[in-house]
């Protein structure tokens, strides 16, 4: 057998029954209203394109992209129904538009462009295509793919496909896989067409026997591809650690994968961007699974993007009443949802359903006892204890010291902590207090370059004035042209007239406001 | 004799000219450095409410002119104790003037019905936030508004509001 790459800390996982019937993908009706959210900047806004009661079409695009956003396309035909400013279920601070369609269920769609051979494309405008169709990394960080690549545009030299699942109870990319290999192996020879590697290594876990096979014999008389095992072990999803572990390389603080030559894609991502460059079928439906703690029901499904979550569960029985809990992730990073309005999203990956359990005691959270455990078991070298210390202490320099940043919150040091310390809590807490002092920083800079501008300014200004006055003063000194003094007391006169209309727009101004005042 | 004399005073006077530029080689005054690090810990709104025309020139005033630490009032308590901790001063129960005066981040809005184009705003701000021509409508960048409120002082109709951010 081949080598098997490992990555330090992390917590080996039981594994569970594998079903063969979990490896198909079921399929889901469409539902009669779509909601689609779509995240909303003061700074970078997401420009609509369709208005109440427009018709639209399947695939036809909502919004506008810009250069950190891609359009977002509709999953059916139908009717536009609503427009409205909503806030996310998790972050209530972070403002999102909600987009309510009603289809018509004819599934009328756009005319698709298909492309049967991608190689007479230049890269760019193959780039162009992925960006249109609305790609974004499915993997959970729903980083625009167009963008990626643009950056990985002779920078890189390895691909990396991550067949790897973050959470050990999903088996959405593995059914992705196990469906249609083909259709991802044409993805990862278009991508590596696009940024012109040398490697592409396929990165999956070990316990996929079969899957391996497979691959291996499609891959055996192609030099380009190489397979890698990793070993079962929870997290092994993140990039930093699949990187990490299969070169020995840190990514630097900050940086990212792309600036040490290593371009990496989630295997849902590739098989997308297969879609979009061959099909012409832009990004609206995804693969979930369903991980079901009592009732077995747990399954992969294709579903529509922006499927409300209320409607997905009513079509397969599960009453959602106070008996379940429902989450948004896997075992380990999970989201309570609190809102069954919400819809299926790019980012989400699983769902989680839990038999609500009352509990008898309360967790007591104790303090630190300096065991170590946490810092045995973190995936990427950190320090959770101090971390926490920092954290709890505001103390943000030794925290960003300690590279805070770095987390990626997959909950292992919780979950070993002898004291029950909710540090994942802390940890994201102290996140966004960092986020907001960058921010602070930044502006205190702008604004400080804004003043001194301004300062420059006045001065020359100041200088020009000086010179002028001696030069005006000069002049009158030495040609004393009464034909000239005219022409500039003519200009006074002119400047004083328009003087005096502006003071008479003043007061009437005034007087309106006060009037206004008056009457309020 | 008289030339002797020249010579001696003319050499010694190279001599010490030159000890004098080795140690200012040496040991540079740094000054610079710590006027721009005082800088940094003012709250950067450049309001004028400690009797200087911005944060840069109060620094300045504190390193060059020993101009007392308690004027910023935006940046209160918190402002004092930093300061005092860089500066290494003791912290004076009397420097403690500004009680609980937390520095927010505001931004101003012009209602564009009642702008009249006076530009009178655009004269004071310091950071040239606001743009338009006179007797047309004016507009507040949002992105470089330090929200120092000094604009709304001098508008003559009263139209420029804050906004929470
Ligand atoms: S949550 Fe963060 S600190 Fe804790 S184990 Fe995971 S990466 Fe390490
Ligand atoms: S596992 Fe918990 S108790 Fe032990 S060192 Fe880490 S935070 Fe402290
Ligand atoms: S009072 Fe205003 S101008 Fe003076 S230092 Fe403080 S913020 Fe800057
Ligand atoms: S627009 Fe007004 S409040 Fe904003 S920085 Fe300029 S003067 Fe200050």
């Amino acid at each position: 057998m081949k080598k098997k790459y490992n990555f330090s800390g992390g917590v080996k996982c039981l594994p569970i029954n594998q079903d063969t019937n979990k490896y198909i993908i079921n399929y889901v009706p469409y539902p009669t209203k779509f909601f689609i959210y779509v995240k909303y900047n003061t700074l970078k806004k997401n420009m609509l394109r369709v208005k109440i009661n427009q018709k639209v079409l399947c695939g036809e695009p909502l919004t506008f992209g810009d250069s950190s956003s891609v359009p977002i396309h509709s999953p059916t035909s139908g009717l536009i129904e609503n427009v409205e400013f909503y806030s996310k279920h998790v972050d209530l601070n972070q403002e999102n538009i909600k987009i309510t369609i009603i289809s018509d269920h004819l599934e009328q769609w756009i005319r698709l462009k298909k492309i049967n051979n991608y190689k007479l494309y230049s890269p760019k405008s193959l780039i162009k295509i992925i960006y249109q169709l609305g790609i974004v990394g499915l993997g959970g960080a729903q980083f625009s793919s167009a963008k990626k690549l643009i950056l990985s545009i002779n920078k890189v030299h390895t691909l990396i496909i991550n067949a790897v699942e973050s959470d050990p109870y999903i088996t959405a990319d593995y059914s992705l896989m196990h469906n249609y290999f083909n259709e991802i192996f044409i993805g990862c020879e278009i991508i590596s067409w696009i940024s012109k590697v040398e490697k592409i290594l396929i990165v999956i876990q070990e316990d996929k026997i079969e899957l391996i096979s497979k691959i291996q014999l499609l891959i055996e008389n192609k030099k380009l591809f190489k397979i890698c095992i990793l070993k079962k072990k929870y997290p092994g999803g993140s990039s930093k650690i699949i990187i990490k572990s299969l070169t020995g390389k840190e990514i630097p603080n900050g940086k990212h994968a792309i600036d040490i030559g290593y371009l990496i894609f989630n295997i849902s991502t590739v098989y997308a961007i297969k879609r979009a460059v061959i099909n012409g079928e832009p990004l609206i439906h995804r693969i979930i699974s369903l991980y079901d703690y009592q009732n077995n029901l747990s399954k992969n499904f294709l579903i529509r993007i922006g499927t409300p979550i209320n409607f997905f569960l009513n079509y397969l029985k599960i009453d959602n009443n106070l008996n379940y809990k429902i989450y948004l992730g896997g075992m380990f990073m999970k989201d309570l949802l609190t809102n069954l309005n919400y819809s299926i999203s790019k980012d989400m990956n699983s769902i989680l359903i839990k038999k609500y359990k009352k509990k008898n005691k309360k967790l007591i959270n104790y303090s630190c006892i300096n065991c170590g455990y946490c810092v045995q078991v973190c995936p990427i070298n950190l320090l959770p204890q101090k971390l926490y210390l920092y954290s709890k202490n505001n103390n943000h320099k030794d925290a960003k010291k300690s590279y805070i940043m770095d987390c990626i919150e997959c909950r292992i040091c919780e979950k070993v902590c002898p004291s029950n310390i909710n540090l994942v809590k802390y940890f994201k807490n102290e996140k966004k207090q960092q986020n907001k002092i960058k921010i602070e920083i930044n502006q205190k800079k702008i604004f400080f370059d804004l003043f001194q501008l301004r300062e420059k300014r006045i001065l020359s200004q100041k200088e020009n004035i000086y010179k002028n006055k001696n030069y005006f003063n000069h002049l009158s000194l030495i040609e004393s042209n009464i034909l000239e003094k005219l022409s500039t007391k003519k200009l006074i006169s002119n400047k004083e007239i328009e003087k005096n209309i502006r003071k008479e727009i003043l007061r009437s101004s005034i007087k309106r406001v006060k009037l206004k005042n008056k009457i309020l | 004799m008289f030339i002797i004399i020249i010579l001696v005073f003319s050499i010694l006077s190279f001599l010490l000219g030159l000890i004098l530029s080795y140690t200012d080689y040496i040991f540079p005054v740094k000054t610079e450095a710590l006027v721009n690090k005082v800088n940094d810990i003012l709250p950067q709104s450049q309001c004028a409410q400690c009797g200087y025309s911005g944060c840069y020139p109060y620094a300045k005033a504190i390193i060059n002119k020993n101009e007392k630490i308690n004027k910023c009032v935006p940046g209160g308590d918190d402002l004092l104790i930093k300061m005092s901790k860089l500066l290494n001063l003791d912290k004076n129960s009397k420097d403690v003037n500004n009680h609980n005066a937390s520095f927010v981040y505001t931004k101003v809005k012009i209602d564009e019905i009642n702008c009249v184009g006076c530009s009178k705003c655009v004269l004071f701000c310091p950071v040239d936030a606001i743009i338009g021509a006179p007797n047309f409508v004016h507009t507040v960048i949002q992105n470089s508004c330090t929200g120092c409120n000094i604009c709304i002082l001098h508008c003559p109709t009263n139209c420029i509001k804050i906004v929470e951010e």
